[in-house]
């Protein structure tokens, strides 16, 4: 098993190196220069070009790549081309914000998502069936920035029972609202997942040979059929959690809350390399962690899966 | 002589049978009313965006500014309101369909183009091209795609075809990823190992043998992608990153709308329910191609 788990590890250090490299190309080719931003327009250009000499941006690109990647090695990811402050810093000063966020957006899929979808899978075809499989069908087609401000209209500025904006430290209230617009979609996602694979559970004969022994309906649906439709439900719940890293930053945009994707976005249009290359590295780096615990939770869930893995690793 | 009139012959034989596959299909998508609900909305979306020009005039109703009459509620006189600066909000959501249509459609056309090139060279040849070209996607599809667009658009500058060139380019990986595997599937049949007995060139193999046996599952993606690349375009436009003003867009209309919604909620409903309705038709036709390509996947 840890030969898997170490393994999984030594495969992401390709990709991080492939995301940096982008990242740095990307940004490369971006209009402006960044000594000149840093200075400010009014700064005489003798300034500008000892400034690009000290940072060492007048080598040649690949120099500059190698550069950074021999920094990163020793722990140095750089300092914010803006604040002049090392990214981690700044990266570890907005984390608690969006993780929050997608704490409580994984918690509204779980607890609203996948109780409906068992519900609708019990009661199959019934009234409680239809509506939820519409209200999936519409969040589904609904972007999480517009979800996000109908709650504000309708919560924030009608019914003024929760905050509409800010991330104030004090409480969870300012994340209810944000939390319920980024989950949205992911609630809908598992809430279909949910119900399919519990249909499919439903009618093999294990579930009649329990029912048959007298076992109460509840214990039936808990205990022994949830236990087997439960894989693919944390397939897309680990998936969701993804998008969610994504999303996040629309709607830390539209409740003004400083997280990572806020700060990545206005880092990318400030050209604020160091930084934007450490966020997304650090957001791809988070998916694949959560990935490889999705993976691990498999085995968990289904013991049989374990031979597989540990073949796999050979 | 003879020859080729055999292969003339085959080859009808072989579209007639295609035919028939298509109007098999078609028939069990029309049987379907959801699927069918959201065709005749896609259609008449796709016809307002198209006589747009004939409804309303874009410079006048859409454009210019005419701060006489800012911020009305809607009336018959202008059925969606006018917004802060006096434009006329029915005339901006249909103009603003053509941009969210055009560049939702455009990107998925070119990124799945793309994707069946690269997929499927990748699943058909394997080995090193297949580790190489899987290895870029993979960095890739490990940035958020939304991320992935943004630093694009950084890079190009705003604007309606910066905008589709980055949407394309974020599309490209997961389009990859499926035909490479709906190749790989279709790859060890027989009818693929006859086609290479007979000695057919390898781009004839790819293109006439298995990508129309592996087309099913990339048409459903497709639909279903164009209805995320209208989110995607709504949600750059609404982050500043996607069409420059005074351009309408939907997203960009939620964006200028969103100070003013206390007083003038209409600025931010209908824009929404124009971006809901579109990507709810495509999700609709996407569903409905699904249980028409594979009848055996409805439950």
């Amino acid at each position: 098993m840890l030969k898997y788990i170490v393994k999984r590890m030594v495969t992401m250090i390709p990709i991080i190196l492939g995301i940096s490299f982008l990242i740095f190309a990307i940004l490369d080719l971006t209009p402006g220069d960044p000594a000149r931003m840093i200075l400010g327009d009014g700064a005489t250009n003798e300034a500008v070009e000892a400034l690009r000499e000290e940072m060492g941006l007048n080598e040649h690109f690949i120099v500059r790549y190698f550069n950074y990647v021999k920094d990163a090695i020793r722990g140095d990811f750089g300092k914010s081309y803006r604040s002049r402050l090392p990214v981690f810093d700044e990266i570890f000063a907005r984390l608690p914000h969006s993780f929050k966020l997608a704490l409580g957006s994984i918690l509204f899929v779980i607890i609203v998502g996948i109780p409906i979808g068992i519900i609708s899978a019990v009661k199959q075809y019934s009234i409680i069936d239809t509506i939820s499989l519409i209200s999936a069908f519409l969040l589904t087609s609904m972007p999480g920035f517009w979800l996000g401000i109908m709650l504000i209209l309708f919560f924030a500025l009608k019914l003024g029972i929760l905050p509409a904006t800010g991330a104030g430290a004090d409480s969870w209230r300012h994340f209810v609202l944000p939390s319920i617009a980024l989950s949205g979609s992911g609630v809908a996602i598992a809430l279909r997942m949910t119900r399919s694979s519990m249909l499919e559970v439903i009618r093999q004969d294990y579930i009649r040979t329990v029912r048959a022994k007298g076992a109460g309906e509840t214990r039936i649906i808990v205990k022994h059929a949830l236990k087997n439709a439960l894989l693919p439900i944390v397939t897309v719940v680990g998936i969701e959690f993804g998008t969610l890293l994504g999303g996040g930053m629309i709607i830390e945009s539209v409740f003004a809350i400083p997280g990572i994707g806020s700060m990545t976005v206005n880092a990318i249009r400030m050209k604020d390399t160091p930084l934007v290359i450490a966020s997304i590295t650090f957001s791809a780096i988070a998916i694949s962690i959560i990935n490889l615990i999705v993976d691990l939770l498999y085995v968990y869930i289904d013991p049989r899966l374990k031979t597989s893995i540990e073949q796999s690793s050979r | 002589m003879m020859i080729e009139e055999k292969t003339i012959t085959t080859a009808n034989k072989s579209s007639t049978k295609r035919r028939g596959q298509i109007k098999s299909i078609w028939f069990r998508y029309k049987k379907n009313k959801l699927a069918m609900t959201g065709l005749i909305l896609m259609g008449v979306l796709i016809f307002i965006a198209i006589i747009a020009p004939l409804i309303a005039d874009y410079e006048q109703d859409a454009v210019s500014q005419n701060m006489k009459i800012r911020l009305q509620p809607p009336s018959i006189e202008h059925i969606f309101g006018t917004d802060q600066y006096g434009r006329d909000m029915f005339a901006r959501i249909i103009f603003g369909a053509r941009v969210s249509l055009a560049v939702g459609l455009a990107s998925v056309v070119i990124s799945s183009v793309l994707g069946i090139l690269i997929g499927s060279i990748s699943g058909y040849y394997g080995g090193m091209i297949d580790n190489i070209l899987m290895r870029t996607m993979d960095v890739l599809l490990a940035i958020p795609s939304i991320f992935l667009a943004i630093a694009i658009v950084a890079a190009l500058g705003p604007g309606l075809i910066n905008l589709l060139i980055a949407m394309s380019i974020s599309y490209t990986p997961g389009f990859s990823r499926i035909v490479r595997s709906s190749v790989l599937s279709v790859k060890n049949q027989e009818f693929i190992e006859a086609a290479i007995a007979c000695g057919t060139k390898d781009n004839r193999i790819i293109f006439k043998h298995v990508i129309p046996n592996a087309i099913g599952p990339i048409l459903v993606q497709v639909t279903l992608s164009i209805a995320r690349a209208i989110i995607h375009v709504s949600s750059l436009s609404f982050l500043g990153l996607g069409v420059k003003p005074p351009m309408p867009e939907w997203g960009s209309m939620l964006a200028e709308g969103k100070p003013l919604m206390r007083d003038n909620q209409y600025l931010v409903v209908i824009p929404g329910i124009a971006i809901v309705l579109s990507v709810m038709a495509l999700n609709l036709i996407g569903d409905g191609l699904r249980d028409a390509l594979d009848p055996r996947l409805k439950n």
